[in-house]
């Protein structure tokens, strides 16, 4: 009895070590995490809005916040000066591999900017393809004023070039992208200003 | 047995991916590129070395019923802190690895040098042998890194390298050139030491 | 019934779409390992369905009824790995009373379902996926389903290939790894079944 007693004791211990070990770390690294979070998100919202000096966060109208597979984060103003140029939008989109992170930038003229991807899941080197300037570069230039849907030949002018064997994450990706400009229509252009 | 033949017995003599074939889910799901073959073989080899470390210390503590228990607890303890520092530190590395970083606790190379060396050696011979299986993970993750991002995606750690005319073979960084390029390199390498054995 | 529809999607895309061992490279060990004749393959294919069907159900309650509550989520690790220990344990002690013949067959691969990536792996997916229960076990289900149609699938060519003349340099592991390259070619037909 006494030597059960004292094997599970054993395993007991080394059990009690590891917890504090991991939480020790988990405490350290909490810190860091959180700023290498905010850093890239501050990166992100100037990377797709470029035109912008400062950023200040938008209240977000819940009705409109979330469509079939994506849903709105974060909508930030961005000012030049006293001036509007334009909205950042954080998205998270159902990708093959579970959220993808999308940043949208949409300026004043009622045109993407650019896109940028954060965080995701995806199959490295297929679906992961996704975060490479060859397949966001496509959505600069884009109107606001029309949903966007991905083929997987040449894209025309509505239209988004899949990244090659990835059809799921650039259909999640440019969904996300799409509530973005839905919202902007609605909300922040043809309905009320802010 | 000498440290220095320790270290070596792991990158080549029983390298655990061409010679032991362990540790096969990571080498064919990060190898897509080489620098995520890089990232997950040094990960590995941090646990690796530290978990033989602390199981070589511990192998008299614990009674032989509950020593796969035992090992589990200490390889998952060393995961989640390399996860948790990787996350603060090497961010983007970290998210290229994905669901492969808490996987490591699988890697059967872990439990298997646990089990196979560790448990029953001296604290420094165990991180030799972490050492050395570590880096020959590294370096057979980096080489099936190499030639499937060179081939289907004509960069290397990102460079460029082929030229621009050259159309890249995408099956090479889908599953198929995972397993074909892993098969023929072990094909290669069994005619090599084949050859070298009759020359003896 | 679209709640249905998305469960039923779940199982096909996990046995077929993104076959856990073809397309995801979880539970490739045992792949190669116990894949030389189909009756083992069977039974090592029952064996994990079993072990990650339930392995889903516990980890489920394991992640939301104790580890978010307490806020422990860099915990997952070592308490999922520990869970499916437990349970492997279990499921030996089941198949060693109920058929003797089937764990002398399995051996030392019975044990070795707990360092099978294919069962960590689907737990953390079921969360990642933020799947509900139901959800959680079909795509547990259906993952081992699909592990024991590859394994199966792979016996049963390499029962065909110990009667071929193969070269030396390529027997064993290697042509059985390009083996699985073609079957995976032949697997990646199925990618365009959901939409």
């Amino acid at each position: 009895m006494s030597d059960i007693l004292k094997t599970g004791l054993r395993l007991f211990i080394i059990t009690v070590i590891a917890a504090v070990c991991m939480g020790i770390t988990n405490l350290a690294t909490q810190e860091p995490i959180r700023m290498q979070q905010i850093k890239a998100m501050n990166e992100a919202k100037r990377a797709v809005l470029p035109q912008a000096e400062e950023f200040s966060e938008v209240n977000i109208l819940a009705d409109s916040a979330e469509s079939d597979g994506a849903k709105i984060l974060e909508i930030n103003a961005g000012k030049s000066g006293n001036e509007i140029v334009g909205h950042t939008f954080k998205i998270s989109a159902n990708g093959y591999g579970g959220d993808i992170e999308i940043i949208v930038g949409i300026n004043a003229e009622g045109k993407i900017e650019a896109v940028q991807i954060g965080a995701h899941g995806e199959t490295p080197g297929l679906g992961a393809k996704v975060k490479e300037k060859s397949f966001v570069d496509q959505y600069h230039g884009k109107e606001a004023a029309n949903p966007l849907s991905v083929t997987k030949t040449s894209a025309m002018e509505h239209e988004i070039q899949a990244v090659t064997g990835a059809t799921v994450s650039s259909s999640a990706v440019t969904n996300g992208v799409n509530l973005a400009s839905e919202y902007y229509r609605e909300v922040l252009n043809g309905g009320g200003q802010q | 047995m000498k440290l220095i033949n320790i270290i070596k017995n792991g990158i080549i003599n029983e390298n655990p991916t061409f010679r032991l074939v362990l540790g096969m889910c990571p080498t064919l799901a990060v190898t897509t590129a080489a620098a995520n073959g890089v990232g997950m073989g040094l990960a590995t080899a941090f646990v690796l070395i530290c978990s033989n470390l602390v199981i070589s210390l511990i192998k008299d503590f614990i009674s032989s019923q509950v020593r796969i228990p035992a090992f589990i607890v200490v390889a998952a303890t060393f995961v989640t802190m390399v996860g948790m520092l990787m996350e603060a530190f090497v961010p983007a590395l970290y998210e290229s690895l994905g669901l492969f970083i808490p996987l490591i606790v699988v890697n059967c190379i872990i439990l298997g040098r646990a089990e196979a060396f560790a448990s029953k050696n001296t604290p420094a011979a165990a991180v030799a042998d972490g050492l050395g299986m570590g880096l020959g993970f590294t370096l057979s993750l980096t080489t099936l890194g190499i030639i499937r991002e060179l081939l289907g995606a004509g960069t290397v750690f990102g460079v460029q390298v082929m030229p621009q005319s050259f159309n890249p073979a995408v099956i090479m960084i889908l599953p198929p050139g995972a397993f074909i390029t892993l098969g023929l390199l072990l094909g290669l390498l069994n005619k090599l030491t084949a050859k070298t054995a009759k020359a003896e | 019934m679209d709640y249905v529809g998305k469960l039923l999607l779940i199982l096909l895309s996990t046995i077929l779409v993104n076959n856990f061992v073809l397309s995801r490279f979880l539970g490739i060990c045992p792949f190669l390992g116990v894949s030389k004749k189909i009756s083992t393959a069977m039974g090592m294919g029952a064996a994990v369905t079993f072990v990650m069907a339930l392995a889903s159900l516990f980890t489920y309650i394991v992640q939301y009824a104790i580890l978010e509550p307490l806020g422990l989520e860099y915990l997952q690790t070592i308490a999922f790995i520990l869970v499916i220990a437990a349970l492997v344990q279990f499921v030996e002690m089941v198949i060693q009373k109920m058929s003797p013949t089937l764990y002398q067959a399995l051996g030392v691969y019975l044990p070795l379902i707990t360092t099978n990536c294919a069962v960590l792996g689907v737990a953390i997916i079921n969360i990642q996926e933020k799947y509900d229960l139901l959800q959680t076990l079909f795509n547990g289900t259906g993952a081992a389903l699909g592990f024991t149609l590859a394994i199966v699938l792979m016996a049963g060519v390499r029962e065909r290939l110990e009667l071929s003349d193969i070269p030396e340099p390529l027997k064993g592991f290697p042509i059985t790894l390009i083996t699985a390259g073609l079957m995976s070619v032949a697997f990646l037909g199925f990618q365009g079944l959901i939409k």
